[in-house]
């Protein structure tokens, strides 16, 4: 058997085009969860008995079942539902966004939670409404807790883009396997294709890290 | 919705499929599973040890197999196993070990969490006492460890559950590749996927709930 | 029985111990007091090796405590040695550190049968008795959140006993505790004394330290400056620092 690491040069623009399709995929799956995780995390929290389940719901049903599953049904069942004809790509950000929107909201819930219950009285005896109460005094607070976890599900999620190869998106993993079967190179091209999603990853964990150093200096 | 009738017939005449793939993810399950639990204890002790020779290549496992996909670990093995070694793994042994190998470097994590939780001052009475490291280790750090282990392990147990959807990418016939194969025989995607996202979800329920029980109770 | 000579010890740069010369005769109490941040703690635990140091010897019972001679130097000794001169010594902690999965009685036993090898029947046999003594044995299935916190203190000191160490050291052990449980584990010790162990113990209590110690020796950054027997050290300190940390203390 013999290696040719240059396959990885040669095919270079062809590979990163893959990471680039990796990158935009998973901030803008990444984008649709925070928007569904902050509503979600509120009507968890302060719903009506019919608004929580429906979140708890949702909640759970991500949390049990596999991200293929979703995105499987995602992408092959919504069109048949709505007669919307989407490219794979778009598949893809709906159903990771609505998987890791799941996660993000119980880091929320947790983060909200966890603000002390002190901050809430000392609020309201000052005349703030509820609601006011709520975005200016527990979220920013709960923000800052929570930051930590939402980075870490980010980091997940950049690696599990990998999944939406499975239906035909252009990303590294797919790219990873088109350089197998025209190469034959599968030790190097798959070395190489994990090698990327390490650095990627570890880019992002010691960004993270930076991130909770700076945030406990300043506590 | 345009025309489409929910029709369970083709799901049920096809049950058998499903059920094989089921005992097949099921297998797989619990093989990796132990996998992960037995390296995950090895490694995340090694992780731990002051000897470079153990700790290294212990954090290279764990680095590694948490920072990499485990879709592409598993079409690395799956297609460089045979070429690297020679040796013809059928694709669900091939799942097993990179499952397993996925699930020894979070278990790992977990471990290495479980011990260094443990406060520095039981070790100190039992090495007072005597006891040498390894009776330290095993008498008095790892009973206390395993109780604050058991909720992050049985998010791991489903989390590896979840993950054997993926084997299906490299021909193992799990309850996903079932599917998939009933799907194209029959284009009822909307029922198949649906069922098969419901069997998966009606195994992670029980465990799921027990770990929030869990949580409630050490007060996580 | 406990000889310590020109001990040096310093965490990373920061000197700890700069030079400590000790004798502990057999039966003999030794009080050390001083400022914290002086090393008496790390001082104690140089004496089992629950720290390294860099210079100096410690000798128990005439053996090298941690390090062995090898061509006429110092290196670290192994680790069954180690674990066996542990054995000899007993310590009790602040933080008392009794085993929360195990029973009172359990946490007794365990160094009697892992370390001495003692069967089961002997080392539960010197346990009660042990926890008889000291009117805990009604206690002897109980886990150690259920106790107060003198008792679990009075169970370390007792878990230590059973190894029937030919040393017994005390570091700060009533520190942690409420001003009324205090006086029970101070007793306890009092009684030890009585009884002829050879204790080295670490306290503020200047009160105990009066009545039990045969001599006090006060430690100030990093070595001893004055030791002596009570009257001595405690009435007429001769030096100036002493002086200075009695009159605050006092």
């Amino acid at each position: 058997m013999e290696l040719r690491p240059s396959v990885l040069w040669e095919y270079r623009v062809f590979l990163l085009q893959g990471l680039v399709t990796t990158a935009w995929l998973a901030l803008a799956a990444q984008a649709l969860a925070l928007a569904l995780a902050v509503p979600t995390a509120v009507a968890r929290l302060r719903g009506g008995a019919v608004t929580r389940r429906i979140a708890g719901a949702y909640v759970e049903f991500v949390r049990g079942t596999p991200a293929l599953t979703q995105l499987f049904w995602i992408f092959y069942c919504i069109p048949i539902f709505t007669g919307l004809d989407w490219t794979p790509l778009w598949g893809a950000v709906v159903a990771l966004g609505l998987n890791v929107g799941a996660y993000d909201a119980e880091a929320f819930r947790a983060g909200i939670q966890g603000v002390h219950f002190g901050q809430v009285q000392a609020a309201r005896a000052l005349g703030l409404s509820s609601w006011s109460t709520f975005w200016a005094v527990v979220l920013p607070q709960a923000t800052r807790s929570m930051l930590p976890a939402l980075l870490n599900n980010f980091i997940g999620l950049l690696l599990y883009t990998s999944i939406a190869s499975t239906i035909g998106v252009h990303e590294l993993t797919y790219a990873g396997g088109k350089l197998n079967t025209a190469t034959f190179q599968s030790v190097v091209v798959f070395t190489g294709v994990a090698g990327l999603y390490l650095v990627l990853s570890l880019i992002a964990s010691a960004g993270v890290r930076r991130l909770e150093r700076i945030q406990a200096r300043r506590d | 919705m345009s025309g489409y009738t929910i029709d369970l017939t083709g799901v049920w005449s096809r049950r058998d499929m499903l059920l094989t793939g089921l005992l097949v993810t099921a297998e797989l399950w619990i093989l990796a599973l132990a996998l992960g639990l037995i390296g995950g204890l090895i490694v995340g002790l090694g992780r731990l040890s002051r000897r470079r020779v153990l700790a290294w290549p212990s954090s290279c496992v764990i680095e590694v197999f948490r920072g990499t996909p485990p879709l592409v670990q598993l079409f690395w093995f799956y297609y460089c196993l045979p070429l690297l070694f020679d040796v013809r793994m059928s694709a669900l042994t091939t799942a097993i070990l990179s499952l397993g190998l996925f699930s020894t470097a979070y278990v790992g994590e977990i471990v290495r969490g479980g011990i260094q939780a443990v406060h520095k001052g039981q070790t100190q009475a039992a090495r007072a006492l005597g006891l040498s490291k390894l009776q330290t280790l095993r008498e008095v750090v790892l009973p206390q460890a395993v109780r604050r282990m058991w909720p992050p392990l049985m998010s791991q147990a489903v989390d590896v559950l979840k993950a054997t959807a993926l084997a299906s990418s490299i021909t193992v016939p799990e309850l996903m590749y079932q599917t998939y194969r009933a799907t194209s025989q029959t284009f009822r995607f909307v029922e198949f996927y649906t069922v098969s996202a419901l069997i998966y979800f009606a195994i992670c329920l029980p465990l799921v709930s027990r770990l929030r029980r869990l949580e409630w109770r050490s007060g996580a | 029985m406990v000889v310590v000579e020109g001990l040096h010890k310093s965490y990373g740069s920061t000197p700890v111990l700069r030079g400590v010369d000790l004798r502990v005769a057999a039966q003999e109490v030794l009080v050390v007091v001083g400022p914290s941040g002086s090393g008496k703690s790390t001082l104690l635990r140089c004496i089992n090796f629950l720290e390294d140091y860099d210079a100096g010897r410690i000798l128990v019972n005439g053996h090298l405590v941690g390090k062995r001679e090898v061509d006429g130097r110092l290196v670290r000794d192994t680790e069954a040695n180690i674990n066996r001169a542990r054995a000899e010594i007993g310590m009790v902690f602040q933080g008392f550190y009794l085993f929360p999965h195990r029973t009172v009685l359990q946490n007794v036993i365990l160094a009697p049968m892992r370390v001495r090898g003692l069967s089961r029947p002997e080392a539960e046999a010197v346990a009660e008795g042990l926890l008889r003594r000291i009117g805990l044995l009604d206690k002897a299935s109980a886990y150690p959140e259920q106790l107060s916190g003198g008792q679990q203190q009075r169970v370390a000191i007792v878990r230590a006993l059973a190894m029937k160490p030919a040393v017994m050291l005390f570091d700060e052990v009533t520190s942690a505790l409420d001003p009324r449980l205090v006086g029970e584990v101070l007793d306890l010790m009092r009684e030890l004394a009585r009884e002829g162990r050879t204790m080295i113990v670490v306290t503020h209590e200047m009160g105990f330290a009066r009545d039990v110690a045969d001599r006090i020796a006060f430690m100030d950054h990093g070595v001893v400056v004055e030791e002596g027997t009570a009257a001595q050290v405690l009435d007429a300190p001769r030096d100036p620092r002493t002086r200075a940390f009695l009159g605050e203390v006092t």
